[in-house]
C-alpha cells in the first residue's frame, strides 16, 4: 500500500472513527461482582449453569407436547393400518359375545381376553355343547 | 485430633476469605475492562457476564493469584479465548442472543450526546462485522492500542490486524452512510 492510498484510507475512516468515538462498550452491571466472586470460590463445578432464557423453556414444554400428541395420534392411525393389513379388525361384539362375556366377569379381565379373540374373528354361532354338569358338580367320586 | 481438624477448619477459612479478597482485587482491577471487551467481543452483555465469570472461576481453581498488572494479559487472553468459545457454541446451537443495549455514549467525548437510532444503528452495524473485525474495533479505538500492541494481543501479524481495521471501518462506513452524510 503506497502513501497515497494510506492517505485515502485515513480520510474515509475519520468519519466513522469520529462516530465510534461517541460511544463506548457497556461496563459491568454492578451485581456481577458478588455473582463472579461467589461462582469462582464455589469452584468450577458449583458454578451456576449458563442462564437459559424462559422462552427456551416453553418452547421446549410446548414442543414435547406437540410431538406427544402428534405420536399418540400417528400411533393410533399406524395401529388401524396394521390391522387392516393383516386382516384384523375391531372386536364385533354379537348378542352371542355379550353373554359370553357376561358368563366370563362382564367388564373386567374376562371381557378385554374375549375381545382379543374376537379381534381374530366372530365367535361361532354354534359354541361346541358343554358337557353336561352333575348337581353336584361332578366332585363325588365315581365308582 | 478435634483441636486439629478445628485448627484445619480455621486454616482452610482463612484460605477462603484470603482467596476472596485477592480475587476482588483482581475484579475491581481487571473487570471493567475485560467486560466492555467481551461485550465488544460477543456483541451481548448477558454472554458477556457468563464469559467473564467463566475467567473467573479458572483463576479461583488455579488456587494462587500473581501480581495484578501481570495478571492483565492473562486474564484479556482468557476472556478472549472464553468468547471464542461462546462464539463457536453459538454459531453450532444458532443461541439467540440477548437484546440489551450494549453502547453506551462516552462520557469525555466533546460532541454533543448521540441519538438513540444512531446508537442503535452502530450496535446493528457492529454485529454485522465479524469478532475478530470488532475485536480489533475495540482495541485500536476504545483500547487506544497500535496495530503491533494488538497483533501481539490477538496472536496475529499487524499487517492483518491493520487490514481487519480498514475492512471493519470500510464496512461500518457503508451501514452507517446515511448517520454519516446527515453530519457532514
Amino acid at each position: 500500500m503506497n502513501e497515497h492510498e494510506d492517505q485515502a484510507n485515513f480520510a474515509a475512516a475519520a468519519p466513522v472513527e469520529r462516530v465510534l468515538d461517541r460511544f463506548r462498550p457497556i461496563g459491568p452491571p454492578p451485581a456481577l461482582r458478588q455473582r463472579v466472586l461467589d461462582a469462582a470460590l464455589a469452584g468450577p463445578h458449583a458454578a451456576p449453569p449458563r442462564r437459559i432464557a424462559l422462552w427456551v423453556w416453553r418452547s421446549a414444554v410446548a414442543a414435547g407436547l406437540v410431538a406427544a400428541v402428534w405420536l399418540s395420534l400417528a400411533g393410533d392411525r399406524i395401529a388401524a393400518q396394521v390391522a387392516g393389513q393383516v386382516g384384523v379388525g375391531p372386536p364385533v361384539w354379537t348378542p352371542q359375545a355379550e353373554e359370553t362375556a357376561e358368563l366370563l366377569d362382564g367388564q373386567g379381565a374376562g371381557r378385554r381376553y374375549l375381545a382379543m379373540l374376537l379381534q381374530a374373528g366372530p365367535l361361532q354361532p354354534q359354541p361346541t355343547a358343554l358337557p353336561e354338569i352333575p348337581a353336584d358338580g361332578g366332585l363325588t367320586p365315581s365308582r | 485430633m478435634g483441636s486439629g481438624s478445628a485448627m484445619n477448619g480455621r486454616d482452610a477459612a482463612g484460605r477462603g476469605e484470603n482467596l476472596r479478597q485477592a480475587l476482588a482485587g483482581v475484579y475491581d482491577a481487571c473487570a471493567d475492562g475485560l467486560f466492555r471487551y467481551a461485550v465488544m467481543l460477543l456483541a451481548d452483555p448477558a454472554a458477556a457476564e457468563d464469559a467473564v465469570q467463566q475467567v473467573f472461576v479458572k483463576l479461583a481453581a488455579r488456587g494462587e493469584l500473581g501480581d495484578i498488572q501481570a495478571m492483565k494479559g492473562y486474564l484479556r487472553r482468557a476472556v478472549r479465548n472464553e468468547c471464542l468459545s461462546t462464539l463457536r457454541r453459538r454459531s453450532r446451537r444458532r443461541a439467540a442472543m440477548s437484546a440489551r443495549a450494549w453502547l453506551v455514549a462516552a462520557s469525555g467525548s466533546a460532541d454533543p450526546p448521540p441519538s438513540e437510532l444512531l446508537r442503535r444503528d452502530l450496535e446493528r452495524a457492529l454485529k454485522a462485522l465479524t469478532a475478530e473485525q470488532r475485536e480489533v474495533v475495540h482495541l485500536k479505538v476504545f483500547g487506544k492500542l497500535t496495530f503491533p500492541q494488538i497483533a501481539q494481543a490477538t496472536g496475529v501479524p499487524a499487517n492483518t490486524a491493520a487490514s481487519r481495521y480498514r475492512y471493519a471501518l470500510a464496512h461500518l462506513r457503508q451501514l452507517l452512510s446515511r448517520h454519516l452524510e446527515s453530519e457532514r
